[in-house]
């Protein structure tokens, strides 16, 4: 199963620039950061769309700013 | 019971959200979770031992949790520190009812003992207890006073009040500001919520000693918020079923948190109930 951590999820919607980094290569993104994923959880980052999820994000929660999760 | 019409207590709020929230977050129903740990992570149960080690909770002690969600936090404490009881309150049925199966699946009914009440108005003896602890919960507090004003009834004398909260920036908002503010409590049921330095007032009216206040810097909502969403190769990032009741696409409310830290005086007295 490939279920990212939601922790690691909501970093990605909060904070664009690890977003940048975790879709362009995701091996390397979680390794700098200390999380554990495994080979399926890797491959699945790397097939996303970092477009779309850009998309995804606008449309569910529009432009954050750092107010947004306190 | 919906949830449409008029705006539901807490209780009813509770009653019909606390299934999902459970399945979005576990049994620890709070946003901001304390980062533990190298590299620091949203570890739930850390992040409540770690509070509980910022109230001053000692062994031994006798706990209020006022606002327990499902004793979550409570079971926490009660597993790592052997020999405290726990008095766990909530005005939800539906969370008091999943909290005494939970204590009873921990084997902690000995010890953990929720209750269905208002901390408002507990049903709890006077200066009974050596620490009280409100987690996320003043939100809910339709009167700060009354609310302090148990909460110093029910301390012994030298016992401690934590205080960890999601607070209101500021009293003085901008008109969008005020806009956002409402529909975040709104959003989460809260009565309203409150800032870090009514909070502090109430306490102190309350005839509460401050010990200390202040903003909460390595808390971290990433889990919170990741719970809300799904993300996988098949579809892309799409919202659970917690994010279609709670994304609010534009919604940028002047939260912030904090805590506060206080003891009864040694001198004062409890009227006794």
């Amino acid at each position: 199963m490939e279920k990212i951590p939601p922790e690691l999820i909501g970093r990605a919607v909060q904070d664009p620039e690890f977003r940048r980094r975790l879709l362009a290569d995701p091996k390397e993104a979680v390794a700098a950061e200390g999380y554990e994923l495994d080979e399926e959880q890797i491959e699945a980052l790397q097939q996303l769309d970092p477009e779309a999820i850009d998309k995804a994000i606008e449309a569910l929660v529009g432009e954050l700013d750092s107010s947004k999760w306190a | 019971m919906g949830l449409t019409g008029t705006r539901p207590s807490s209780s009813q709020f509770y009653d019909w959200w606390t299934d999902l929230f459970l399945r979005g977050f576990g049994p620890v129903l709070q946003a901001g979770i304390v980062k533990t740990g190298d590299p620091p992570r949203e570890d739930p149960q850390r992040s409540i031992l770690a509070l509980a080690e910022r109230a001053g909770l000692k062994d031994g002690d006798r706990v209020l949790d006022a606002g327990c969600g499902v004793a979550g936090p409570a079971i926490i404490i009660a597993s790592k520190y052997p020999n405290v009881v726990i008095d766990a309150v909530t005005n939800s049925v539906h969370q008091c009812a999943i909290a005494r199966s939970e204590v009873a699946a921990a084997r902690l009914a000995q010890r953990v003992r929720p209750h269905l009440a208002d901390y408002e108005q507990l049903p709890l003896a006077s200066g009974s207890f050596d620490q009280v602890l409100f987690f996320e919960s003043t939100g809910y507090a339709i009167d700060l006073g009354a609310t302090y004003g148990e909460a110093c009834r029910v301390l012994k004398p030298g016992g401690r009040l934590y205080v960890k909260d999601v607070f209101c920036r500021s009293a003085s908002l901008s008109d969008r500001e005020a806009r956002e503010m409402a529909a975040f409590d709104e959003l989460w049921g809260c009565v309203r919520s409150k800032t870090l330095v009514e909070t502090v007032g109430a306490i102190a009216d309350a005839g509460l000693e401050v010990v200390s206040s202040g903003l909460l810097q390595n808390v971290g909502t990433s889990r919170f918020a990741g719970s809300m969403f799904h993300l996988d190769r098949q579809e892309g990032l799409r919202p659970t079923e917690l994010g279609i009741g709670f994304l609010r696409r534009g919604l940028n409310p002047p939260i912030e948190f904090g805590e506060v830290r206080a003891r009864k005086p040694e001198s004062a007295h409890s009227s006794l109930r």
